[in-house]
């Protein structure tokens, strides 16, 4: 290897770059493919294709889309205030964005004596970090609201500043269990936490912390059954009513953001981020796993996908470009994996393929999540006002108090 | 502070009354009402409606139009439903004319006013599921509707405005395989109507979200003068299909569903339940219906057979003047028939000179009633509840406006 490639390998700024690739192509990056993924979701449990025309199953819709809210009017009502009214969408966005900096995509790897995480800012309050910056959003959405200077719009601000301050007490409470559980509030240290068995997993240690945070996320994101802020059935399109082009834009990415960092932080906290169970995912072998268990589950959704089309269609151009690109992903694993195993494999280009495969591993539990928001939300209906009120501060945030404190005894007494 | 004094009152907190236009364009009137809401937070004070957005004058259309195109204006008035206006016109007009329909005609009316009500049904409950945030059980409900429409586009050749009766019987026979069409559309009735229930009947947010919103009393609701799905989900079986039997509803076998406490989700279920019935109707008539003409027997009335127009003098002289001026009603003379329709009794009064032209037509809508109630089902509720009653009363401007 020559000497410029160590130096540019184990540089701290090539891995901050990496990382912030990698939160880059999960927010930015990741909208198109969310945005597409969501309308083929409704469609597939709605009993309808979903978009199909451009591109291979219509994967260059959103493009389109990105497109026409570009170069749409920018709209700014009479009587809104223009600052504040501008701000507003871009604090959503930013916060949402930020909160990505902390989270861990790899565990260490050594690489020419050096330790390397895949993480942007190694933060010593983590997960802390997460819940201060995202309770900033709620400042977006409530201004968006005021300044509109509209009524709905109002309504929905005010609706949004109610929910979302509701039930971060709720999601505070299910997140303090899990600093109980871990015993740390440090992202990677409560992913090493999670080593070993299944049953080490957050989810099993602490099973009612994780649908008080579940219920309690999905509040946050104003998704199904929690979008009273935006429910188009009463308050039109809530704070975004006066909202046209890429100030709605922002908006509406910022949903997206939002789903991806909540999935991202369920997959830390409560299913062993980038860790599979049991095994490990270091080493010569180890780094190897994770490869064939994603092509086995690309594999598996794609063959799922297939039979559960209501009508199999002939072969078109889309479906041949998506086997062929099926087959590549195929024999490029399968090609890699069997240059690890049978030639003689520099250390570096091991730790480099258990980063790979840590990243696809957390990738997957990632996408499962990801879809959970998807079939939740088109298969809910949409709480009133009053009954997410009484759901969050009668139900959640007792059950939240009883639960912390079965926690803390479980922990003295060493039960988990 | 004075002893005794209440703090509440003594601190001024500034607070006072929203006033919230509701429509005339929001996405859930589904048409155009305009609602006027004083609001306290989200809590609805006070509620008054003001209709008349849709007002194009049907009423008085009519009287210039002649008994067979005045079809065309009731196409307009429940524009969900228009196979059922249509029935319910003509058989105003056949009792003023006094002549009696063909059974086949009768029968075809019946199965057609029965597809009718699952398609206007569906546009009920599909987006009323839709205004408490359930959008998959729309779409379910949608193909259905959309399946109802391809069937009356089959016979009519249009979708919603059908336009297919005529005085005495209709347009013409229904078309070869329409059979084999009704019933293959019969089962995706019953198993949407199963899927939908199992996705909702028992869901808690569903649960929590419509029951007890918007109820109202058997007593209440005839003193507003409800009719139809409405009033039977307040527990009151009033039907004119059996009360007062027209067409051949008195040789089927259908039931009649009620609800139990008036609320949304009995409206939604009742509804759902008369989507069953109707496939149950539709079934029985198809089987009972007989061959035969589908225009009654008389030549004053009916347009005559193209080869009786070519061959026969009289035949060309009745076709002339039907055409040119349209069936003339025998006498002075009124008559008032009213039809079950998809949202309950839909009346028409003709009043005649004798003339080709109804000398004053007047529809009794039944959602011009239904709508009287609406503040009092949702004052002192929140804005949330309007868009979930709103919807399960199914008011349809049209029919609303005239």
């Amino acid at each position: 290897m020559p000497a410029w490639l160590q130096t540019v390998l184990t540089s701290n700024v090539t891995w901050a770059v990496a990382a912030l690739a990698v939160a880059y192509l999960l927010t930015l990056g990741g909208i198109p493919i969310y945005t597409w993924w969501e309308r083929r979701g409704a469609g597939l449990i709605q009993r309808r294709p979903g978009p199909n025309r451009r591109g291979p199953y219509g994967l260059i819709q959103p493009i389109a889309d990105a497109v026409k809210l570009a170069v749409k009017e920018d709209v700014v009502p009479e009587g809104a205030h223009g600052l504040f009214h501008a701000l507003a969408p871009m604090l959503v966005m930013t916060v949402a964005l930020t909160t990505f900096a902390v989270i861990p995509w790899s565990g260490n790897v050594s690489l020419f004596g050096k330790s390397f995480r895949l993480q942007v800012a190694d933060l010593n309050f983590g997960l802390i970090y997460i819940l201060a910056i995202s309770s900033i959003g709620v400042y977006g959405v409530a201004l968006a609201g005021w300044a509109s200077n509209n009524k709905y719009s109002l309504l929905g601000g005010l609706r949004s500043a109610a929910q979302m301050i509701s039930y971060e007490v709720a999601m505070g409470l299910a997140v303090a269990c899990m600093f109980l559980v871990f015993q740390t509030v440090k992202l990677d240290q409560m992913i090493d936490a999670q080593v070993g068995p299944l049953w080490h997993w957050g989810v099993f240690k602490a099973p009612l912390a994780f649908l008080i945070f579940v219920a309690a996320a999905y509040a946050e994101t104003n998704r199904v059954p929690f979008d009273l802020p935006e429910a188009e059935s009463e308050i039109v399109a809530g704070y975004h009513t006066e909202y046209s082009s890429l100030r709605f834009g922002l908006f509406y990415m910022g949903e997206y953001v939002h789903m991806a960092i909540t999935a991202a932080v369920t997959v830390i906290v409560f299913f062993g981020g980038w860790r599979l169970p049991w095994v490990t995912t270091v080493g010569r072998y180890g780094s190897l796993l994770p490869w064939f268990l994603f092509l086995i589950s690309i594999v598996s959704v794609i063959v799922a996908w297939d039979t559960m089309r209501p009508a199999r269609r002939a072969v078109t151009k889309g479906n041949i470009l998506f086997a062929l690109i099926l087959a590549a992903t195929a024999l490029v694993s399968i090609g890699l994996g069997l240059f690890l195993l049978v030639s003689h494999v520099p250390p570096w280009a091991v730790s480099l393929s258990a980063v790979v495969s840590q990243l696809l591993v957390f990738l997957v539990k990632f996408i499962v999540l990801f879809w959970m928001f998807i079939w939740i939300r088109w298969t809910m209906p949409r709480m009133r006002y009053d009954q997410l009120m009484r759901l969050g501060w009668k139900v959640l945030l007792p059950i939240g108090l009883a639960n912390l404190a079965l926690t803390s005894v479980a922990v003295l007494l060493g039960w988990i | 502070m004075e002893k005794g004094t209440n703090i509440g009152e003594t601190l001024d907190l500034h607070a006072e009354h929203m006033i919230l236009n509701f429509g005339p364009s929001h996405p859930a009137t589904h048409g155009t009402l305009r609602i006027i809401l004083e609001l306290e937070g989200e809590t609805i004070v006070k509620c008054d409606t003001e209709i008349g957005y849709l007002h194009r004058g049907i009423e008085k259309l009519a009287e210039d139009w002649t008994y067979n195109k005045c079809v065309n204006l009731t196409d307009r008035l429940n524009y969900c439903s228009a196979f059922m206006n249509n029935t319910g016109f003509h058989l105003a007009c056949e009792k003023l004319f006094e002549i009696e329909v063909p059974p086949r005609a009768q029968y075809i009316r019946t199965i057609l006013s029965e597809v009718s009500r699952i398609a206007d049904h569906m546009t009920a409950i599909g987006p009323n599921f839709v205004d408490i945030g359930a959008l998959t059980p729309f779409w379910y409900c949608w193909a259905i509707r959309e399946n109802a429409y391809d069937l009356l586009e089959f016979v009519a050749g249009a979708r919603m405005t059908t336009a297919f009766t005529r005085v005495g019987g209709l347009e013409d026979d229904v078309p070869a395989g329409f059979g084999d069409k009704v019933m293959a559309f019969i089962p995706d009735v019953y198993s949407t109507m199963d899927e939908v229930e199992k996705l909702l009947a028992k869901n808690r947010i569903f649960n929590d979200r419509t029951r007890g919103v918007g109820a109202l009393s058997g007593h209440e609701a005839v003193s507003y003068g409800w009719t139809g799905p409405c009033l039977r989900a307040c527990g009151i079986p009033h039907d004119l299909r059996k009360a007062n039997p027209y067409m051949v509803y008195d040789q089927l076998d259908f039931d009649i569903p009620i609800g139990e406490h008036g609320d949304t989700y009995d409206r939604i279920f009742v509804r759902i339940e008369e989507c069953r019935q109707s496939a149950r109707i539709i079934e029985q008539a198809l089987d009972k219906m007989p061959e035969g003409p589908v225009k009654a027997d008389a030549k004053q009335v009916v347009l005559p057979e193209k080869d009786g127009v070519y061959n026969f003098m009289e035949d060309l002289i009745h076709h002339f003047e039907i055409v040119m001026y349209g069936p003339k009603a025998p006498k002075e003379d009124a008559s008032y028939e009213a039809t079950e329709a998809a949202n309950g009794e839909l009346g028409f009064y003709l009043v005649s000179d004798g003339s080709n032209k109804p000398y004053r037509m007047h529809v009794r809508p039944p959602c011009f009633h239904i709508m009287a109630a609406l503040p009092r089902l949702v004052e002192g509720s929140l804005i949330a509840d309007l868009s979930a009653v709103l919807a399960s009363l199914n008011i349809i401007a049209g029919e609303l406006d005239r």
